[in-house]
Formats: C-alpha cells, sequence, structure tokens
C-alpha cells in the first residue's frame, strides 16, 4: 500500500497544470510556497529559526539546524476562477519541494543545505470562441511549466546573536505555449502554434537573523525578538525561445538563441518574537518587478510586488516523546495581503488571504505539517478575474543523526 | 490513519483536478504578446491580364471541330496508320469506304443535324507537336471527299461515306509501297462546311478505348473476291483558325482557343519578408470571380470548370505551376443574382505567405482546356462596381 500511495503521489505530480491565467504573464506565477510550516502562519518566516524544519525563506535560518533534515512538501490547489463570461473551476496538486539540510561545522552552525522548489508556474487554459469571416473559430491557449529553483545554502552564525547565510540559486525550466485555431464552421484550416520557452540563469539570496534585537536595542532583559533580513540579487538569465508553426501547406520550427531575461532583485524583512510558547511572526517582502524585462522590454503590466505576511505560533506544551499526542501538537494561524507583480486594465492584481496550520510527530523524529490557505485574487470588475483560491499543503520533515561524527571514547 | 484512507485522499484531489474543461474565464484580459489575431480581409486585384497562348491537343481524348461565331473554326485531323494488313489492298480494287466517328462533346449554336466535310490534308503534321495555332499554315484541300450528317448526340457513332476512292488509293499506296515516287499522304481533316455556324462537336480519339475510337472501313475486291478491312488507329490532333481578337480588358477564359487570364494580388500578407517575422498561418484563401453572363458562352455539356495554377514568372505570363491548383465552380444563386465562381487557392496563396514562391498571380485556365470550346468572361477590376471585381478572400492568423 505504501508503493501505491507514492505512485499516487507521482501521477498526481504529472497532472500538475491547471490554474489562473494570470500566470500567462510574465514568467508565470511567482511561487510563495516554502513548507506547510510556513504556510500556516500566513507564509512568514524570515526571522524564524527552524529546528525540526528546513526553512527555505532564509539562508540563514537553518543554522540552528543539528541533525540531518530531509523534508519534502505536496501541494494541492483548488482554483475558482470568475468573470462576466462565467466561472471555471481547476484543481491540481503536485509534489512542491524537496529539501535537504545537514550540519558541517557545529561550532559556527554551518549548516548545509540543498533545495528544489519552483520559482514561478505556469498553468492556465483558454478558449476564446469567435466569429471572423462569417465562420465560427475556437482558439485554445494553453500554458505550462515553470522556473524551478535549485538552490544550495549555507548558514554560518558569527556571534550568538547575528547569524548570517547564503544560498545560490539556479534557476532553469521551461514554459510551453500552445495556441490551437480551430474553425468550427466552413472548410477551413485551422493551425497550431507552439512556443517553448527555456530559461537558465544564477541567482543569490543573501539572508540575516539578528537574534535578541529586543534586548540589544534595551526593550527586554530576554532575547525573545528576532530580526530577519533577506536579499535576493536578480538573476540575469538566457532565454531560448523556440517555436513551432503548422500551417496549410507544411510545419517548420525556428529558434531564437539569444535572448535575456532580467529577473528583479527583492528584499525582505520579518520579526519574530517568542512569549509564553507562543510565536508571533511578521514578514514584509518586495520584488522590483517594474524592472522585470524580457530583451530590455519591460511588459507593461508589470508592475512592483508588495506582500504584508504575520501568523502565530502556539508551540506544544510538551516535546517528550512519552506525552500524549495532543500536548506535542503545535497549531498555527495567519494572513496576508499581496500586491502582486501585475497590473491589468489600470488595475493592480491584488490577493487577499487567510491561512490555518498545525505539526504533530509520527515519530520521535518525524514531523508532518498541514496548512489550509484560502484566498482571493483580482475582481471581477473592469474585465478582470477573479480567483477563489484553497490550498492544502503536507510537509513531512525526517531528521537523523548523519554526518556527524561521533565523539570518540 | 490507515494506510488506504492516505491513498484514498490522493487519488481524491487528483479526480477533482481533471473535473473541469476550459471555458471562456480570462477572455477579456488584455492579450498576451505572442497570442494570435484571427483575421478576415478582402484583397483586391492590383492587375489581371488576358493571353491567348498555344498548346498541343494532340494528348486528349477529344478532338473539335466546327464553328461557334463567324472567323473561328476548329479542325479535326485525323491520319489512320494500318498495320501490315494494308498489304490486301495491293491490286485491289476499292468498293466502298467509310469513315466512323464517335461524339463525345457537342455544344450547337444552331439546330442539329450539321454538316461536317472531310477533305484530304496536304501538308505534314505530327499528332505529338501540332499546335493548335499551326492550323492555319496547314494546307487542305478543297475538294469534299466526303459529309458526316448528323444529330451528334452524345456518344452516337456518326458515318460518312467517302466516295473518292481515289484518295484512299493513294493513302493505302503511300504504306504498302515505300518506293520514293508514291507521294506522302497526310491525312483527313474534318471541318464544317464553308459559311456555316454549325457549333463545335468533339470527336472520340485513337487514344480512347477501341470501341470509340475513329475507324476507317474499306470494302474491296481482289481477285474476284469481295472483303473488308477495318482501320482504327492512327494520329490524331485538332488546330483552330481564328480571327477573332479576345476582349483582353476583360477576364476572359475559353477552352480549345487557349484563351487563358491571370490576376495579381497585392497585400501585406502577400508579401513574404513580412511574415516570416510576423509568423502568419494562412487558414484559408479563396478567389472569388463574378460572372458576365452575357459574354459569357457555355454549350451546357461539359463541366463548367475553370483550373487556377499558381503562376511561377512575372515575366512570362502562362508560366504556371500545374502542380498547384484549385478549381473554381459557379456558386449556386437564384434567378438575377450574380454568378460568382469561388476557388479555394489556399494552397497557393500560402506558398506566398510562406515564403516559398514569390507572388507571380494566379493563372486561370478552362479546365478540361483541350476538348470544349465554352468561354466564360469575368467582370475585371476596372469594372465600375467594386462587388463585381476580383477579389481575395483571405482569413489568417498572426501575431
Amino acid at each position: 500500500m505504501k508503493k501505491i500511495s507514492f505512485l499516487l503521489c507521482i501521477v498526481s505530480f504529472a497532472f500538475a497544470g491547471k490554474g489562473s491565467v494570470y500566470s500567462r504573464y510574465g514568467v508565470g506565477e511567482v511561487n510563495m510556497f516554502m513548507s506547510g510550516k510556513n504556510i500556516g502562519m500566513g507564509n512568514t518566516g524570515i526571522a524564524l529559526f527552524g529546528e525540526t524544519h528546513i526553512n527555505l525563506l532564509n539562508p540563514a535560518s537553518t543554522a540552528s539546524i543539528s541533525r540531518t533534515i530531509l523534508a519534502a512538501s505536496y501541494q494541492f490547489r483548488n482554483f475558482t476562477s470568475e468573470d462576466a463570461n462565467g466561472k471555471s473551476i481547476f484543481g491540481t496538486g503536485n509534489i512542491s519541494s524537496f529539501a535537504l539540510a545537514f550540519p558541517v561545522y557545529e561550532q559556527k552552525k554551518m549548516v548545509l543545505s540543498l533545495g528544489l522548489f519552483p520559482y514561478s508556474s505556469v498553468a492556465y487554459e483558454m478558449q476564446k470562441r469567435q466569429t471572423v469571416g462569417g465562420n465560427q473559430v475556437a482558439q485554445t491557449l494553453d500554458g505550462r511549466g515553470g522556473i524551478t529553483s535549485a538552490q544550495l545554502s549555507l548558514s554560518y552564525a558569527v556571534n550568538s546573536d547575528v547569524t548570517l547565510g547564503v544560498t545560490t540559486q539556479y534557476l532553469f525550466g521551461s514554459i510551453y505555449r500552445d495556441q490551437a485555431i480551430t474553425f468550427l464552421t466552413g472548410n477551413i484550416f485551422g493551425g497550431s502554434f507552439i512556443e517553448t520557452d527555456s530559461y537558465s540563469g544564477v541567482g543569490l539570496t543573501l539572508g540575516g537573523i539578528y537574534s535578541g534585537i529586543d534586548k540589544a536595542l534595551g526593550f527586554s532583559d530576554t532575547k525573545s525578538m528576532n530580526l530577519g533580513a533577506t536579499l535576493f540579487t536578480g538573476s540575469s538569465m538566457s532565454l531560448d525561445k523556440q517555436s513551432l508553426r503548422n500551417y496549410y501547406t507544411g510545419q517548420d520550427t525556428s529558434a531564437t538563441n539569444d535572448l535575456s531575461v532580467d529577473l528583479p532583485f527583492g528584499v525582505t524583512v520579518g520579526l519574530a518574537y517568542l512569549k509564553n510558547k507562543t510565536v508571533y511572526a511578521a514578514d514584509l517582502q518586495f520584488q522590483h518587478w517594474a524592472s522585470f524585462a524580457v530583451n530590455g522590454i519591460t511588459p507593461a503590466e508589470m508592475q512592483n510586488s508588495f506582500r504584508l505576511g504575520a501568523g502565530v505560533e502556539f508551540l506544544p506544551s510538551s516535546d517528550f516523546v512519552g506525552d500524549e499526542i495532543y500536548k506535542r501538537l503545535s497549531y498555527r494561524f495567519g494572513g496576508y495581503v499581496l500586491r502582486s507583480n501585475l497590473e491589468l486594465m489600470g488595475e493592480s492584481i491584488n490577493e487577499i488571504g487567510a491561512s490555518a496550520g498545525m505539526t504533530f510527530p509520527m515519530s520521535a523524529e518525524t514531523r508532518v505539517h498541514l496548512a489550509l490557505e484560502y484566498g482571493i485574487r483580482g475582481t471581477t470588475s473592469s474585465s478582470l478575474v477573479k480567483d477563489s483560491m484553497f490550498r492544502f499543503s503536507i510537509s513531512v520533515s525526517a531528521s537523523e543523526l548523519m554526518f556527524i561524527q561521533p565523539p570518540i571514547e | 490513519m490507515k494506510p488506504y484512507s492516505f491513498s484514498l485522499f490522493f487519488l481524491l484531489l487528483i479526480a477533482s483536478g481533471c473535473a473541469e474543461k476550459p471555458n471562456s474565464v480570462g477572455n477579456d484580459l488584455p492579450g498576451k504578446e505572442g497570442e494570435f489575431a484571427i483575421l478576415y480581409d478582402t484583397i483586391v486585384t492590383t492587375r489581371v491580364a488576358t493571353y491567348r497562348t498555344s498548346f498541343s491537343p494532340g494528348t486528349g481524348l477529344s478532338n473539335l471541330a466546327g464553328r461557334i461565331a463567324p472567323g473561328e473554326e476548329a479542325i479535326t485531323l485525323l491520319n489512320f496508320i494500318p498495320g501490315g494488313t494494308i498489304d490486301s489492298l495491293d491490286g485491289a480494287s476499292i468498293d466502298t469506304v467509310e469513315l466512323f466517328m464517335t461524339v463525345n462533346y457537342r455544344y450547337f449554336t444552331v439546330p442539329p443535324p450539321v454538316l461536317f466535310n472531310i477533305v484530304e490534308v496536304k501538308g505534314s503534321w505530327k499528332q505529338s507537336t501540332f499546335m493548335i495555332d499551326a492550323m492555319p499554315g496547314l494546307p487542305l484541300e478543297n475538294s469534299v471527299l466526303g459529309t458526316f450528317s448528323d444529330t451528334m448526340k452524345f456518344a452516337s457513332r456518326i458515318s460518312a461515306q467517302i466516295t473518292d476512292t481515289a484518295a484512299i488509293r493513294r493513302w493505302a499506296l503511300s504504306y504498302y509501297d515505300t518506293s520514293s515516287s508514291i507521294p506522302d499522304f497526310y491525312g483527313f481533316a474534318v471541318r464544317a462546311r464553308t459559311g456555316d455556324t454549325t457549333g463545335m462537336v468533339g470527336f472520340s480519339t485513337f487514344g480512347n478505348s477501341t470501341a470509340y475510337v475513329p475507324s476507317l472501313f474499306i470494302r474491296y475486291t481482289k481477285n474476284g473476291r469481295r472483303d473488308s478491312l477495318t482501320f482504327i488507329s492512327g494520329e490524331d490532333t485538332y488546330g483552330i483558325i481564328s480571327t477573332v481578337v479576345p476582349a483582353l480588358h476583360q477576364l476572359t477564359v475559353r477552352g480549345a482557343f487557349g484563351i487563358r487570364s491571370k490576376v495579381y494580388f497585392n497585400h501585406r500578407l502577400l508579401l513574404d519578408t513580412v511574415n516570416t517575422g510576423t509568423q502568419t498561418i494562412l487558414n484559408k484563401a479563396v478567389l472569388e470571380l463574378t460572372l458576365d453572363t452575357l459574354a459569357s458562352s457555355f454549350g451546357g455539356f461539359s463541366p463548367d470548370t475553370i483550373s487556377a495554377l499558381l503562376g511561377i514568372s512575372d515575366t512570362d505570363l502562362d508560366k504556371s505551376d500545374s502542380t498547384v491548383f484549385a478549381f473554381g465552380l459557379k456558386k449556386n444563386a437564384a434567378a438575377g443574382q450574380l454568378r460568382v465562381y469561388a476557388f479555394d487557392v489556399t494552397k497557393i496563396v500560402d506558398r506566398w505567405v510562406q515564403s516559398t514562391v514569390p507572388n507571380n498571380g494566379i493563372t486561370l485556365r478552362w479546365a478540361a482546356e483541350f476538348g470544349t470550346a465554352e468561354k466564360a468572361v469575368f467582370y475585371s477590376r476596372t469594372d465600375s462596381s467594386i462587388v463585381k471585381q476580383p477579389k481575395l478572400l483571405v482569413t489568417y492568423s498572426k501575431k
């Protein structure tokens, strides 16, 4: 049965594809997903250290990991998109991230982590019907794919208060945009056009966490508050564009290999505060999408994005394996507002959402993080589309003592 | 949680992901760069030309003879080539000679019966090389060897007695006696009686099946014994004598007489340097020509199909690629409405759009050009009514 479960997971990955029509623009929908634990708190965590999970939001946050952790996440998404023309419901799920982290030099809290997760995703399918020259024609627009980030991170503790980290991201992937034209009346040849954009580039994320900023500023006698920040340098990516065109008397392919894409820089700032086994966190994210450009040209619809998220986590009252399960659970709630990187029809495409989550231990070394998220993006006014999104995430973190040399007797 | 519950849960998630088909949500969003726009356009002609060309009709299945109007005539040429049996006529007296032919096309301008005379050809010609416009240079005997007088019904086998057996004797002698002193015999011509406007008749050629080919039936007496011979093989073709100048100001297409036309269109879509960058897909191109029914003449018997071919030279009007073509058919129209020929020329225009060949116009010719004499006259670009002018209706998609 375990094998069947695994196969079903793979199959669900293959079905990944359909989503918001807003993913047509730019490099697609920029992924905010990191792990179920972050999502439960409104996807915050810039200033949070992770001891039992890998926090991909900030490379400095892995510094507190003392054992090897392997994490994987699955997310199911359900979209209800509506506008004046009607309503569409799409659902899809896929394995959304893999990560591995292990300490390499405990004295300096140097933890190396590897991660693989989607940076952006394109998933839409539309059908336009119109009458041209007295004939009914259906135009199908289908987009899929996205950019994946394969990254290597390293944390480093400068002292007991300041932790730094750096992530090198190799961004790669292909976005496929297909169009098919089918005439429903008249003996007319339709045609199709398949465009494949292949991206590759390298980016860098620098991060830091200051532990006990409250004490350093004299607000408190204890270190209860962390301040975190990251800087994504952006990436100058290469873009290979290949087209396949079917026309009446034949088919041809053309390729353009010397295009470039400027992925813009971004900064995040976050605060985390611990009091009475309750963690409060808030993050602010900014990315300068106004400087996004394909071959030096910025699409008219791009704008800078901002995201404000806040969440709270109630830590388990006990970590003792022998205690009852309910004492070992942690609960989270959060919310966020997002000004996305799109401005269409003179209106910014904004998103607001709320989330909840929990973590329960599967064993002494394994944690399962569940998160539910509901968000609304866009509006039906101004000929725009309103997406109602429901996301369900499962992240599993398993830890083990590996790569650590046992003390010599 | 039982193990199978976990699997069932995933299965439900997958199933819900496959539940919906795409619909029109998002259609009002601004189009992204790269999205095809589907367009429809009417392109008018920039130039038309009507011209007369010559061809060798000897490979056709029909030889024409007759006269539809004064000043033009089609004449059938026949030359029977006998086998070894011709030696039977050596020393024989020819009693009767009958020429049989099969009607496979007719276009009458007067009620039948109609008369066609058989005369002797006095000059050399070859089926494979004889051009329709070579007829005026081919001498024909004036004296009549025989006459067809018939209603010329389709597929009927008509016959004519050749009363001048001396001509047949000379024909036979030229084959069984090959000495150089024997003059060559060049065959027979079948033509309308001088002054008659008989209409046009098509006769089955030697290339048809045996039952329909021309045949020469000879009864003879040799050594006191009567016998007969039938000859059914030979060479045949036809030629045209025409003193009528085609109306070049209009688009005219006519079979038999080699009258063809050419239409030219000019548009950004049809200029390829533009399309290469914009990735145009041609969905359909229809050439529409409006028939001038008063100027046209149809016999009502043959198919009225016209061919449109890809023109491949701008300097040679008639040079075209006969492998890239479309047929034009008369669209149905109520009484009193314009009769329009529509050609699906997508295959031709797509070559221009995709830059495969340069745009050198579309050549128009009668589909059964060798064996019919109908004439279609179309309104040209100079017509005062835009509706009647030739046009190209294109549906295409471009980024």
